[in-house]
């Protein structure tokens, strides 16, 4: 009996092999060692090729995204001792000019920019750019503000009290800093919600490609990343992303995307991992970087960066 | 669905979904084509249902793909699913290179083998393979060898050239 080719060797290995062709096979498989080593190779390979296709499972079934309230950016700690300190300072300092005669209330008003993402962490509805009168507490507008009154009426414990206000106070007007137009969108539109959670996205997005893939002679994007990070994103349709980048747009071959997005000058590509292709049109140009999760390794990253084809 | 058919999707809706899942790469467009495929058998209810509603499951694959830009629909759709799994990121990225990996070396292959590899890893035999593809019997195992064959090639291929590009 001749060599076994390879679709008999199959027809074998999955148990398809006409029964009346099975007894000459067996004694030919006995015979010859080439055969059973292309046999074993050939099960070897069933079975990795089985493994592969296994790995193309079904995704669960769809399910409504739980839009969850955002979270606020906590300033560093050393932003947080700053602040009780100046607290501290500023406590001890009306309590002094308070011991003498009484002192009229503050009536000045100065706008100040409201507490955007604390407000949002303690309650949603503060509005935003409302007049704040000076020194008084922050948030939340549902509780009668403490009138500056007590803290300049000399009570030490409506001072300590006041002085907790204002840590409040400098830590929020230090998260609007922090945070900026994102956290305005939030507390403007309700509906935005979603969009500027997926905006914050960055502390668990870490920047893991600082250009483009080598390519392109764009600025840095971590640079960019620091100013754009606070911008809202919004889901986007492909023919609006390729507008955006000159009637073209990079993918990653072989992965299908969830969704596009825009952020300022950037169009999102959003993958399962999650991973982000986010790329913007720099002088004509196409420039591209790589967010992933955080710790990831970076010669994942950069296999899957040979992988953007236009 | 009730009756005949509502008993054929009851056995093979999974299966005809996840096939049609691994040869689109899109799980609602697989959705879509099964529910399509299962609304034909309601109006001609087939003899040999399992062969005839995969045939009839590929073939709109195959029209679909030629009257569409494949790439273009898969971004528009907005997938909702989410990954379930608590993997570490590495692992999580391993998982979604593999798995890109996978299916560009599918895509490098021919309809006819890649579409006998998907039919041969939901359990059809030989001669279901051959009623359902339109090959003799006898092909199906050199089509096989040959599919598993060029499977693997492409798929270390990738790997290779993405190690090397790194």
């Amino acid at each position: 009996m001749p060599h076994l080719d390879d679709g008999v060797i199959h027809e074998l290995l999955d148990g398809e092999a006409p029964s009346a062709q099975l007894g000459p096979m067996q004694q030919h498989l006995a015979s010859c060692a080439e055969c059973r080593a292309r046999l074993d190779g050939e099960r070897r390979l069933r079975d990795d090729v089985d493994g592969l296709i296994d790995v193309l499972e079904v995704p669960a079934v769809s399910t409504p995204r739980v839009v969850t309230p955002p979270v606020a950016v906590r300033p560093m700690r050393w932003v947080r001792d700053l602040a009780w300190a100046a607290s501290v300072v500023l406590a001890v300092g009306l309590g002094y000019a308070a011991r003498g005669a009484p002192i009229a209330p503050v009536t000045s008003v100065v706008p100040i920019a409201p507490p955007k993402e604390i407000a949002a962490d303690v309650q949603t509805n503060v509005k935003v750019d409302q007049p704040v009168t000076k020194a008084r507490k922050a948030s939340p507008p549902a509780a009668p503000a403490t009138p500056t009154v007590q803290a300049a009426s000399g009570s030490v414990g409506a001072l300590a009290g006041d002085a907790t206000d204002r840590r409040v106070d400098v830590l929020a007007q230090k998260a609007t800093i922090d945070t900026g137009a994102a956290a305005r969108t939030v507390a403007l539109d309700p509906n935005a919600a979603s969009r500027a959670n997926r905006g914050a996205a960055p502390p668990s997005v870490q920047m893991l490609a600082g250009r483009g893939g080598g390519r392109g002679g764009g600025r840095g994007l971590n640079a960019a990343a620091r100013e754009t990070a606070t911008l809202p994103i919004d889901t986007i349709s492909l023919p609006d992303a390729m507008r955006r980048l000159g009637g073209s747009i990079r993918l990653i071959d072989g992965l299908v995307p969830e969704r596009l997005e825009s952020q300022g000058p950037y169009v999102r590509v959003v993958y399962d991992g999650p991973l982000v292709l986010r790329q913007q049109l720099v002088d004509g140009k196409i420039v591209f970087d790589m967010l992933g999760p955080p710790g990831v390794a970076a010669d994942l990253l950069a296999r899957l960066r040979a992988r953007v084809k236009e | 669905m009730t009756g005949p058919v509502g008993d054929l999707f009851v056995e093979y809706h999974a299966s005809l979904v996840r096939m049609l899942y691994r040869r689109t790469g899109d799980r609602d467009r697989a959705e879509e084509i099964a529910q399509e495929t299962f609304a034909r058998a309601v109006v001609a209810p087939p003899r040999n249902p399992r062969p005839w509603l995969f045939a009839v499951a590929l073939n709109l694959v195959r029209e679909e793909g030629r009257t569409a830009v494949r790439q273009a629909r898969k971004l528009v759709l907005f997938k909702a699913e989410q990954p379930e799994h608590s993997a570490t990121p590495d692992d999580e990225l391993e998982r979604v290179e593999r798995i890109a990996g996978v299916r560009a070396a599918l895509d490098a292959l021919t309809d006819r083998d890649r579409e006998a590899l998907l039919l041969k890893a939901e359990g059809f035999s030989y001669d279901e393979i051959a009623a359902t593809l339109g090959l003799a019997r006898g092909a199906v195992g050199t089509t096989l060898a040959r599919a598993r064959q060029r499977l693997m090639a492409a798929y270390r291929g990738r790997e290779e050239n993405a190690d090397a590009a790194s």
